[in-house]
């Protein structure tokens, strides 16, 4: 009987698989990404609006976008890198669909610059952050396959046996 | 649930944002906040051409004629085939133009003065070169009102906007008080050959009047 009581209460041993393992990595290299280029917008919130109007695709909103997009990506960063109990790892999960959300917009604004061929600065990391181009595109496809990892691969901690 | 959550955080974040950006000193201000246009761009070293070499250069098929003066003055005239291109023209506004100078080997930029061109043949020509054209863009030294003095006109090329107006004025019945009609011109004309026109009272030497 104390056996069973004991198989009861004592958490079963975590096992890290490779799905979980590119889960975690997946979060923490998004989290890196979202993180750093929050930031670096942040510092010059003028400069990142016209490098969003450079884009031509509604230059009047450049400000509202400049003045929201740091933050928000700062916010989903934390929310991929929090250690969260186990009742808020759907936050975390969240947090992957959000950056998602942020990344397909991106994706869709590079592919328009390229596919219009107009030469601008990506301004995906703040000012100087070189011109866009296919490997902009290619970049942000790969940060979207992440934060797909991040969402739908369940994580190391919610991997348990039996 | 989790569509939920995500648009929840990132609603969250667009209004932690906007908060923090209002806090800032050196935040963007919503309200006020302009793009920078094509005369605020920086500034390069432009060529000057004097209105006879300028017109040598129309004579180019290959070549377009900006005006970058506000519609009023450009409405009252200006040099046949000009695109009108004000200094207030958005970056957008700009980039269209851009594409359309695509095609094209040379730019000339005229206003009312030649300071008042130079900035924006200056934009256009940072423009191009980033984007990878090789076009020449030159300023018309002394503005339109040189090029008016000299009773220039560019004579050769295509030019549907003026054979459109000399067409309505031939329907108007006023084609005959014009020198320099369509079919009025040497053998081989385009039936875009220009001459001083006048119009409203004001004699506009070489200019293509609206």
């Amino acid at each position: 009987l104390s056996s069973d009581v004991a198989s009861e209460t004592t958490p079963p041993p975590r096992r890290v698989t490779a799905r979980g393992a590119i889960a975690l990595a997946s979060r923490l290299v998004l989290a890196a990404v979202l993180g750093v280029a929050g930031a670096l917008k942040l510092r010059d919130p003028a400069g990142f609006a016209q490098e969003i109007a450079n884009y031509q695709l509604a230059p009047e909103l450049a400000p509202y976008v400049a003045a929201a997009l740091p933050v928000t990506e700062l916010l989903i960063a934390l929310g991929l890198l929090l250690p969260l109990p186990r009742q808020l790892v759907a936050w975390r999960r969240a947090a992957g669909l959000a950056a998602g959300v942020v990344l397909a917009a991106f994706t869709v604004a590079v592919v328009s610059v390229v596919g219009r061929g107009i030469n601008i600065d990506c301004g995906c990391f703040g000012a100087g952050s070189g011109p866009v181009s296919g490997l902009t595109v290619l970049r942000n496809l790969s940060l979207l396959a992440l934060a797909g990892a991040v969402t739908w691969i369940p994580s190391a901690r919610a991997i348990t046996p039996g | 649930m989790l569509a939920g959550r995500s648009a929840l955080l990132l609603l969250c974040g667009a209004a932690l944002g906007l908060g923090v950006n209002a806090l800032r000193p050196d935040g963007v201000r919503l309200d006020a906040w302009r793009p920078v246009t094509a005369c605020e761009a920086p500034a390069t070293p432009i060529e000057i051409l004097p209105p006879d070499g300028a017109a040598h250069l129309c004579h180019d098929v290959d070549t377009l004629v900006a005006d970058v003066r506000d519609s009023a003055r450009f409405a009252k005239g200006h040099i046949a085939r000009a695109l009108h291109l004000p200094c207030a023209s958005s970056g957008d506004v700009a980039s269209r133009a851009l594409a359309s100078m695509a095609n094209h080997r040379a730019v000339v930029v005229y206003g009312d003065t030649t300071d008042e061109a130079r900035p924006v043949a200056e934009a256009l020509q940072k423009r191009l070169a980033t984007a990878g054209k090789a076009a020449r863009v030159v300023v018309l030294d002394g503005g339109y009102g040189a090029w008016d003095q000299h009773g220039l006109a560019c004579s050769k090329g295509p030019c549907p906007d003026c054979a459109a107006l000399m067409l309505r004025k031939e329907i108007q019945g006023e084609a005959g008080h014009e020198r320099g009609l369509p079919g009025a011109g040497p053998p081989g004309s385009t039936g875009a050959r220009f001459s001083p026109a006048r119009s409203s009272g004001k004699t506009t030497g070489g200019a293509f009047v609206q």
